[in-house]
């Protein structure tokens, strides 16, 4: 293994490029931040090993044949190579490459020595192995990011070992002697010997290295380029490793400055040095059972505004953008602000506000229960971690801009950018207007006077009055916001559409949209959808033929009218003048549908033939809608190529409203720009149409006025039943600093008054109650405290269902709705409200409860007629007294004893009159013991007593049917009525349980009454039958078996 | 514009009689006579106002949604914005509809879209306009029919929406207007129009008469002027006493200084409160539904009171639903919100 030894060995001095020449660090910070990457790798892989056991030593094995492989290739190449800077790369990576490989061997051979320890640590051993496996993995695809980088760097190692290299390596493996009769001595101390060998190797590879490496200076330039590598690698690693390393604390306490290629002004460090940190906790060990404590996830995300949180009056002033540049990262519960304010406050001063720490974070804001794996990220990068009173510092310390610190410098240099870009874009927009004015004046040079050819820098006399909206609608592909690969699969759709229609749609292309007619674009309002289908139109050079919610689109018109459209070819610019040519491209049609999901009353049917047409189209056709998963969109499925449209980020929308607004003269700094768009849920139009507001009597606008504004122009729309109960579960609407009025948590309930109760009740268990956390630490009195809290959520849900009698009863008391309201949903709410972390708001299960009640109930009224008249027993006797025992001799019986036990079970029904379908209910209706689920009969024993029971003719109790008939399918009351357009008869399936309702329905009606002979009757055994009931003296019963026969076909065909 | 400057002298117009043709011995109701005809003339709400004042001088009004309470000049506002922006073509150019009027989705589709496709001839700047008013009670349909035609013709016409609650209008709409949220007026501006109104009709009136308009509106001027109107029609004379006459409510400070001695587990006064609101002649209902408001809204109250009072409340407010309209079911009630508030020893009977 001569290889292996050599990485071996090469690794030595490597690793000692971990203390590079001060004046490198001085010089270079970038490279500081590569050096620190191998820094992290080393401290995980220290404490690796540390566990470690004999198997450790296999597993740089693998590794090292793969090193072989690259020496091989690398060895092929080599003589060829001479650029200069290859070997630079290498050296950087280099060392991260050989570390990893390198230490766990070191260890593991100076474990081999400790003996003693192995059986004590056996317990580890496989998750670690794993977790060192996972390292190597790392290692691995960091090695692979170096090569897509500069691709090099197992080459690299070659040139290390090749030239001149050689004494270094007998120096090294001279060392490593030494390095190990060291890590005897300070075994006890196993952390630090490490350190102890890098520093002791360290004044060797000055030597060393340097000479044999080029100038220095140049692998500087190196790694500056592959520092961006390197902070992907950075990102990857956290998600990566898992061991805690305890240990690694002490070696990376030294704080370090993210920001910035160059050093800090001195006052700036000062005031940045001044700020009080705090020390992060030590993220949890991991559990030594494997058993890794769950963090839950989003367990803090309701809680956000503590219990004593800050007035916002109370927050320091600072000066403006005065936290420009800096990133700031929240986690745990924090004292005194609630996450919700302090992110606020931070973009209100131009800082950024992220979700994880990474190396790019400034600083932490730390609170209780920070969750373990940022804690362990921070200390990785041992990022500053302040609190509250940290925060308030800064905003009060720092002067406006940011000052000169490196970090402002670096977001001065990027909104510059950003500025140029906007600058850019607004010329753009200028010589388009231009454009379009000149076109203007062109077709009409009588009004050219007035409105044409004035310079754009001054308003023209007569004002532009169209919307802000339509004056500034993207002309081009890269104005629209966001969504850019969906609109290139449009674009790219629409242009291979005359290609797939000579295919005839057989061929699915790519994306699999070749064989659509019709694409279906959705999402929410306001985010292009319907601009993004127009321009597309229009650059792929079809002519647009819209229909909209504005137009009727019934079954009929949509299949008469459109049959027009689709037909035909355009005929746009047929009748101008000579001068323009039409062109061919310009006579192909693209039909849009909008606002597909508009479709409603008056509509009938229009959503299913849409759903024909599109299939069968041959012109494109773009379908747009807001919500795909109504029901009433289900027609589509299959028939379209659905594209989902998703909000853009803020980010995508900001530079387009600045230009916008730069336009207008409006000033407006991005961190206003920012409060809008996400006030607005990144609702591109309704921005546009604040700022056009907003542009009305002013020409800038502040941080405050944006908030205000965007909370004035929220959209207010009907609370659904889950955002409701979430909302008032575990919306923090019952913290102390909460400022919602009792009012306003009772407008929650009229929301939907009719299912906030009913959500309510399915989820007020699922909450862990903020009222019992002052018992926090002691868990009896929590669970009891709990308890208690939930009984009297439950006391309240019931008061509220006295108050819901006498509203839903016969006096109809409607005045008494607020008090239900408080009641059933507002009162309940303030016992048990607190996080909902880890529950999933169910909806409420009543609905189907009280149906499947309903039903039960029948079928138990029907076998009680039937049984009447042997029996004299009310409806809650039978289902009490008899029905257990009938599930004994009918459904047990069976079970049982099999097909041998039919003959004996008919007569029994027979004797009171019941009929099959009583059968059927009574097997259904058993509970506890008697559960349908735990008796199963074999389907030959029940096909045997079917057949049985259709043979012969059976005694019918004389009973109108009508008494116990069905309420014919309730009229659907839980379909809104704009549902109106949705054509039932194109809706496959409808769900199994209505069918077989409507087939009880039809059954019983024809049960008694003599019905014209639908069918006949097919099998055999019903001619049999037939012969047999010729002496049958009841007309009406002999019909009877026969749609019996038809219905257990129908239940055969389910 | 004209109109727009013109309206500074209406300054004063907005308390002369606006007898719009009608016969000027017709008495109109004073809402009607003394709606403004001119922004300037609108009170509270002042920036949105403002807004709307630039809107009517430079014209290019966007889409709108105007959302409040009732009485605090939606409808006026958006009347006056039009007027203003359109001067004599308002009879042409405008499109208003109500509630009265059919506005499902076939007028929707054929009325609406018909007028906005309709060619009037306007001064640059000046759009046709569509006032839906009341628009929450527009079906879902007939709003989503609105929305390309909002785009569409969004050259020549621009519509404006009133409505009390904007939830009940579609996410799609309110994304494409500019919302403007009216507040409850402050009791100044409203007693500031009712000063001017009662100097025009010459009405006697007493502060505390206003003090007690001003309160019983909450906010809501047109609520406020009719019943000045009806005290001035009933009694002349416009008095605190007169106004709750017609007002007739329990005067909710009286209630709450009730709810408040409960608080302090002072029975006595509170039942003393009670009976004084008995003696008026409320009836029970009146008592205990003011008392259901009045705690809801109470300052001095922690919310966990607040709703344990409310549970007394609404208890007592089923039972006298229920026909026990009794004198005894209130005072019973006050006798538990004073319990509510003790400690429970002390009603425990010591062991002898």
């Amino acid at each position: 293994m001569p290889s292996d030894i050599r990485s071996f060995f090469g690794g030595k001095p490597a690793a000692a490029v971990e203390k590079p020449p001060p004046k490198a660090e001085a010089t270079s910070k970038k490279r500081g931040r590569a050096r620190k990457v191998v820094d992290d790798d080393d401290d995980d892989e220290v404490v690796t090993p540390k566990k470690a056991t004999p198997k450790k030593a296999k597993i740089p094995e693998p590794e090292a044949q793969e090193t072989t492989a690259d020496d091989f290739f690398g060895k092929g190449r080599k003589p060829k190579r001479t650029e200069a800077v290859r070997p630079e790369v290498k050296k950087t990576n280099g060392v991260a490459k050989d570390t990893s490989k390198n230490t766990p061997k070191d260890k593991a051979s100076s474990r081999a020595k400790k003996d003693s320890t192995y059986t004590g640590l056996d317990v580890d051993e496989f998750p670690d192995d794993m977790d060192a496996d996972e390292g190597g993995d790392n290692f691995k695809s960091e090695a692979k990011v170096g090569r897509r980088a500069g691709d090099d760097y197992q080459e690299g190692t070659d040139d290390d070992d090749d030239l001149p290299l050689l004494p270094t390596k007998k120096r090294a493996s001279g060392k490593q002697g030494k390095a190990k009769a060291e890590d005897d001595d300070f075994e006890p101390d196993g952390d630090v010997d490490i350190k102890e060998d890098d520093d002791f190797v360290v004044p060797d590879v000055e030597e060393d290295i340097k000479p044999a490496k080029k100038p220095i200076k140049k692998r500087k330039a190196a790694a500056i380029d592959s520092d961006d590598d390197d902070l992907e690698v950075e990102e990857k690693q956290p998600s990566k490793k898992r061991t805690s390393p305890l240990k690694k604390s002490r070696q990376t306490t030294k704080p370090k400055m993210v920001t910035g290629q160059h050093e800090e002004s001195a006052e700036m460090k000062a005031i940045f040095d001044s700020i009080p940190t705090v020390n992060a906790p030590e993220p949890p060990p991991k559990a030594e059972d494997g058993a890794k404590p769950k963090f839950q996830y989003g367990a803090h995300a309701n809680s956000a505004t503590p219990a004593d949180a800050l007035d916002p009056s109370q927050f320091p002033q600072g000066q403006e953008n005065c936290l420009a540049g800096l990133t700031f990262v929240f986690t745990g519960q924090l004292q005194r602000l609630g996450r919700e304010q302090g992110q606020t406050l931070i973009k209100q001063y131009g800082g950024k506000v992220t979700g994880a720490p990474s190396k790019k974070t400034s600083y932490v804001v730390l609170g209780d229960d920070a969750g373990p794996k940022k804690l362990q990220t921070i200390k990785q990068h041992g990022i500053k971690t302040i609190n509250e009173d940290g925060l308030f510092a800064l905003i009060s310390k720092l002067p406006a801009n940011g000052g000169d610190s490196a970090a402002a410098e670096k977001f001065a240099e990027k909104q510059a950018k950003e500025e140029e870009t906007i600058r850019k874009a607004a010329a753009e927009m200028e010589r388009e207007e231009k454009a379009r004015l000149a076109a203007k004046a062109k077709t009409k040079p009588q009004s050219s006077g007035q409105a044409g050819s004035q310079s754009k820098g001054k308003e023209p006399d007569a004002p532009d009055n169209r919307l802000w909206t339509v004056r500034y609608a993207p002309t081009q592909l890269n104005q629209i916001c966001g969504n850019k690969a969906q609109v290139d699969k449009l674009a790219r759709w629409l242009r291979a559409f005359p290609k797939n229609q000579k295919t005839k749609f057989k061929m699915p292309g790519a994306d699999g949209s070749g064989t659509f007619r019709a694409v279906m674009i959705h999402g929410p309002p306001g985010i292009g959808k319907t601009t993004a289908a127009h321009l597309v139109a229009k650059l792929e050079g079809y002519d647009v033929v819209e229909s909209n919610a504005s137009d009727t689109r019934s079954k009929k018109l949509v299949e008469t009218g459109l049959k027009g459209v689709l037909s035909t070819t355009s005929l746009m610019g047929y009748f101008s003048k000579g001068a323009e040519e039409v062109e061919e491209g310009k006579k192909k049609l693209v039909l849009i549908m909008d606002e597909v999901d508009g479709m409603s009353a008056g509509d009938r049917g229009g959503v299913g033939a849409l759903a024909a047409v599109c299939k069968k189209s041959q012109i494109p056709m773009i379908l747009i809608c807001n919500d795909r998963k109504l029901p009433k969109m289900k027609p589509f499925d299959f028939v379209t190529y659905d594209m989902p449209f998703r909000r853009p980020t803020t980010e995508m929308i900001r530079s387009r409203i600045s230009t916008i607004a730069f336009r207008e003269g409006l000033k407006m700094p991005p961190n206003i720009i920012n409060a809008l768009i996400e006030g607005t849920g990144a609702d591109i139009r309704q921005v546009v149409n604040m700022i056009s507001t907003a542009k009305l009597d002013s020409q800038n606008m502040t941080y405050d006025e944006s908030k205000d504004m965007s909370k004035a122009w929220e959209k207010h729309i009907v609370l659904k039943p889950w955002e409701m109960v979430g909302k008032i579960l575990g919306g923090g609407l019952f913290n102390a600093a909460s400022q919602s009025s009792l009012n306003e948590k009772q407008e929650l309930y009229f929301n939907d008054h009719e299912f906030a109760p009913l959500m309510l009740q399915e989820n007020y268990l699922g909450t862990k109650p903020q009222r019992a956390n002052k018992y926090q630490g002691n868990p009896k009195m929590h669970s009891l405290a709990t308890l208690d809290l939930v009984s009297k959520a439950a006391d309240s849900i019931s008061d509220g269902d006295l108050a819901d009698r006498m509203i839903h009863g016969t006096q109809q008391q409607w005045s008494l709705m607020p008090a239900h309201a408080m009641f059933s949903f507002v009162r309940p709410a303030s016992f048990v409200a607190g996080t909902m972390a880890g529950h999933q708001t169910r909806f409420t299960a009543w609905l189907g409860k009280n149906s499947n009640q309903g039903k039960l109930m029948r079928m138990v009224k029907e076998i009680q007629g039937h049984m009447r008249l042997r029996v004299s027993a009310d409806r809650n006797e039978i289902r009490q007294t008899y029905m257990p025992l009938l599930f004994d001799r009918l459904v047990r019986r069976l079970e049982d004893d099999g097909k041998e036990a039919v003959p004996d079970v008919i007569d029994l029904m027979d004797h009171y009159f019941l009929t099959r379908e009583d059968w059927d209910a009574i097997y259904e209706i058993g509970v506890g013991d008697n559960d349908m689920e735990k008796h199963k009969i074999e389907s030959q024993a029940k096909a045997t007593f079917t057949r049985l029971y259709n043979k012969a003719s059976h005694p019918m109790p004389f009973m109108k049917a009508s008494q116990v008939l069905a309420p014919k399918r309730a009229p659907a009351k839980d379909r809104p009525d704009l549902d109106e357009a949705f054509d039932e008869s194109e809706d496959d399936a409808p769900p199994d349980d209505v069918k077989d309702d409507e087939e009880d329905n039809d059954l019983s009606k024809d049960k008694y009454v003599k019905a014209p002979m639908k069918k006949k009757p097919a099998a055999g055994a019903s001619k049999k039958r037939k012969s047999k009931a010729a002496d049958n003296d009841d007309e009406e019963e002999e019909e009877e078996p026969k749609t019996k026969k038809g219905k257990t076909k129908a239940r055969a065909k389910k | 514009m004209a109109r727009a400057e013109s309206s500074k002298d209406a300054a004063s117009n907005g308390v002369k009689a606006n007898t719009n043709g009608a016969p000027s011995n017709y008495e109109l109701p004073w809402v009607e006579k003394y709606r403004p005809v001119f922004l300037d003339d609108i009170v509270g709400n002042t920036e949105t106002i403002e807004r709307l004042k630039i809107i009517a001088k430079d014209g290019n009004m966007p889409h709108i949604i105007i959302s409040g309470t009732p009485g605090i000049g939606k409808t006026t506002s958006v009347l006056c914005l039009a007027r203003q922006l359109l001067g004599d073509a308002y009879k042409e150019a405008v499109l208003e509809l109500n509630a009265s009027d059919e506005r499902g989705i076939d007028v929707v589709r054929n009325r609406i879209k018909g007028f906005a496709q309709k060619k009037v001839t306007l001064p640059a700047g000046r759009q046709k306009i569509v006032i839906l008013d009341e628009a929450d009670s527009m079906t879902s349909g007939a709003q989503q029919a609105l929305r390309r035609t909002m785009e569409i013709y969004s050259g020549t016409t621009r519509f404006a929406f009133a409505c009390n609650m904007s939830n009940k209008i579609i996410e799609p709409l309110q994304s494409r207007c500019a919302i403007l949220r009216y507040s409850r007026l402050t009791d100044a501006q409203v007693v500031k129009r009712l000063y001017q109104i009662c100097k025009a009709e010459n009405v006697e009136y007493s502060d505390d008469g206003i003090a007690a308009l001003v309160f019983s509106a909450e906010g809501d001027m047109r609520q406020a002027i009719n019943n000045l109107q009806s005290t001035h029609a009933g009694f002349g004379l416009v008095s605190g006493d007169n106004v709750f006459k017609v007002v007739d409510s329990p005067h909710p400070v009286k209630v709450q200084a009730m709810i408040k001695s409960c608080q302090e587990q002072k029975i006595d006064e509170a039942l003393d409160s009670l009976k004084e609101l008995w003696t008026l002649g409320y009836s029970s209902h009146d008592i205990i539904s003011t008392m259901f408001k009045v705690t809801k809204t109470i300052p001095s109250l922690s919310e966990h009171t607040k709703l344990e009072f409310i549970r007394e409340i609404g208890f007592t407010h089923m039972r006298i639903l229920e026909g026990v309209q009794t004198y005894l079911q209130l005072a019973g009630c006050v006798a538990k919100l004073c319990k509510l508030n003790m400690k429970p020893q002390l009603f425990t009977v010591p062991n002898a």
